[in-house]
């Protein structure tokens, strides 16, 4: 059963020139995807940077509004699916505590005038949640279930490191008690060590409130570790999506094989036949015709050029974006067995 | 084994601070040879960085060499660049034509109002006294030589005009011009994505193997370590506390904070085994430790890590650790 799900969705953003401002095209950020995540189960969105990851799992969140598409929430228990997109400002502030997110940086999305506990209480207050004493003992509680001391709600974002303010983010959005969290990039900022500290966090957070997570991240060998499916995105389409281990071993799109293979291991003496990209992504103003990976596609055909390809299932439970898919035959993630 | 390029001893950078002078690197000794990368590993705030800077004499006030000795060998003299004064026209003149740096961030590091020909021109035309055209058309090859398309056309164009790789590839340019003798590069593919970070560290792997530089490459990526490194130096709290080459630090590490950064990276066999944090976080650089900078975050901690610096264990003719425990267990 799915608890969100996606048709279509695509976030285009206008591009304004000249004194008048005049829109003279838009950024293509998201360009119909098609998403849904499971309850219980942590989806990854692979991809690099300005591939309108964070876009789209903003608009998830109607964060800001799609240019089209539609969102389905899906509360449970009998209750009917809640189109999003459609729902009155009112009843969308409702329905955010079953939705929160983590941003990537923790020095920038705490308010540092705030003490930790008006940060993690007025979100609460404007969703019409509990009385004032109850939400500062809802902070209490979610600061230590993320393990920060209590005296942590009198102080201030500059007092703590980047793993607490991490921390105190993930405590934020844990305070509503919701199904969902979007994380975008949550450990990209921390050192190796702290990132090890928080990862561990979220996976016992899951475990032990049954929390269903959708994980933002370029960093494939984190995706790997966390994930049960992985979405896999470029320039604003899925291009594969499928079960993690299956994705890793025996990619089905080109991009995806040129990523794992691009990942860098800690392993000595792994000198490893590299599938190298040709050039750089191109600019999301001005997509290619076709498929949109077709310029650095070592398979590209004259069909690639003109017609884009639809995410289909080529396995059960696996998608590509390619003509080509199944045929491939493409490497997976090198592995200790191979090196 | 070649005598080496560049040598550092007993190198210790401060800062300071309200009057007061704050050690931030304690006495550091490396070497760097001929066509062989050796890597600074290690967190935020471990010294990495400035340690790069002080190679190339760049520290600016409040930072400063505190103590120590960087000596550069050339063809028929050493000099010591820790005793030149950082604005001098004799630092000048290793700064680019000796010892070049590629910095993490080209958006920073390239100046926007100038083509980046000139740009890469200008090392030339100051070092080997060519003339201006000259300079511009041996700019054309180097951007050909480190992969750039069309490269007579891109010699004109600013750096904004660049994407993140190609502008990590002018730096890379800029930085071989002179054929230096050594190359610091600090966290050079950070800031890039995944697939334009292997073509980068492919590209300074190449250009190694064909100029034969020295390279002090820093990061904080064990992955990027793997791919590019001869030799590695860890680095905590302005110490170095091992040093082995790549294989053996990856393979069978030894202090306990390098084991630690190694069982805090997911598996790489895509399996979901629990992750093994190292507890705490990295204290401030003005607590002042007396003992070994790890004993507060460390499982094997002894009563003596406290109060007396560890003593650097070696552990194989190439490996060494500085460490009380390893010391006991002898």
């Amino acid at each position: 059963m799915s608890l969100l799900s996606a048709t279509d969705l695509a976030v285009h953003y206008p591009i304004r020139r000249g004194v008048l401002q005049r829109v003279v095209g838009h950024v293509r950020a998201v360009d119909g995807v098609d998403l849904s995540i499971a309850a219980g189960e942590t989806l990854g969105l692979v991809g690099e940077s300005g591939c309108g990851k964070s876009s789209l799992a903003r608009a998830l969140l109607l964060l800001h509004r799609p240019t089209r598409g539609r969102i389905l929430f899906n509360g449970g228990r009998g209750a009917t699916p809640i189109a999003l997109a459609r729902q009155p400002p009112r009843a969308l502030r409702r329905l955010r505590r079953h939705m929160q997110i983590v941003f990537q940086d923790p020095y920038s999305s705490l308010n540092p005038r705030l003490r930790i506990g008006q940060a993690l209480t007025e979100p609460l207050r404007a969703m019409g949640i509990g009385t004032a004493a109850d939400r500062l003992d809802r902070a209490r509680a979610v600061l230590d279930a993320v393990g920060m001391p209590a005296d942590a709600v009198s102080r201030f974002p500059h007092e703590f490191s980047g793993g607490q303010r991490q921390r105190i983010g993930i405590a934020r959005a844990l305070a509503p008690e919701p199904r969902l969290i979007v994380l975008d990039e949550p450990v990209s900022s921390l050192d190796v060590s702290v990132r090890a500290q928080v990862l561990t966090l979220l996976q016992t957070l899951q475990q032990r409130l049954g929390l269903t997570y959708l994980f933002v991240s370029h960093d494939l060998s984190v995706i790997r570790y966390l994930c049960d499916r992985v979405a896999v995105m470029y320039l604003g389409r899925i291009v594969e999506a499928g079960p993690t281990a299956e994705l890793f071993r025996s990619p089905l799109h080109p991009y995806t094989e040129a990523l794992l293979s691009a990942l860098p291991l800690p392993v000595a003496g792994i000198r490893r036949q590299r599938v190298l990209l040709r050039g750089d992504p191109p600019s999301p103003m001005t997509l290619p015709r076709g498929c949109a990976f077709h310029p650095r596609c070592r398979f590209a055909q004259d069909r690639c050029r003109e017609e884009a390809p639809a995410l289909r299932a080529h396995i059960a439970g696996r998608a590509a974006a390619c003509h080509f898919a199944p045929e491939l035959g493409l490497a997976g993630a090198p592995t200790m067995a191979t090196a | 084994m070649s005598a080496p390029v560049l040598q550092v001893e007993g190198l210790s950078i401060a800062v300071r601070r309200e009057g007061r002078r704050l050690v931030l690197t304690h006495p550091t000794n490396f070497a760097l040879r001929a066509a062989q990368t050796t890597a600074i590993v290690g967190e935020s705030g471990c010294g990495k960085s400035i340690t790069a800077l002080a190679l190339l004499n760049l520290l600016r006030p409040p930072l400063s060499i505190a103590a120590g000795r960087i000596l550069l060998r050339g063809d028929n003299e050493v000099q010591d660049i820790a005793a030149l004064d950082p604005g001098s026209p004799a630092m000048r003149d290793v700064r680019g034509r000796q010892i070049a740096m590629v910095f993490q961030d080209p958006m920073t590091a390239l100046d926007p109002v100038y083509p980046v020909g000139d740009q890469i021109a200008e090392g030339l035309r100051r070092h080997l006294n060519m003339p201006r055209a000259a300079a511009i058309e041996r700019a054309v090859t180097l951007l050909r030589q480190v992969g750039i398309a069309a490269p007579e056309k891109r010699v004109a164009d600013y750096p904004h005009q660049l994407s993140g790789g190609m502008r990590q590839r002018v730096m890379i340019a800029m930085a071989i011009a002179c054929a230096p003798r050594v190359l610091v590069a600090d966290e050079p593919t950070t800031a890039l994505d995944v697939t334009v970070q292997a073509q980068i560290l492919d590209l300074l792997r190449e250009l190694q193997a064909s100029l034969g530089m020295a390279c002090l490459f820093i990061t904080h990526d064990l992955g990027v370590v793997a791919e590019i490194a001869d030799d590695v130096i860890v680095m905590y709290r302005g110490t170095i506390v091992e040093r082995a080459p790549v294989a053996d630090l990856l393979g069978g590490p030894r202090h306990p904070y390098t084991q630690g950064l190694l069982a805090s990276l997911p598996p790489i066999d895509g399996s979901r085994r629990s992750l093994r944090p190292i507890p705490g976080q990295v204290r401030p650089p003005d607590e002042i430790a007396t003992g070994c900078p790890f004993v507060d975050r460390c499982d094997r901690a002894l009563a003596v890590c406290a109060s007396i610096p560890p003593p650097v264990v070696a552990l194989s003719a190439s490996h060494s650790a500085a460490c009380h425990a390893l010391a006991m267990a002898g």
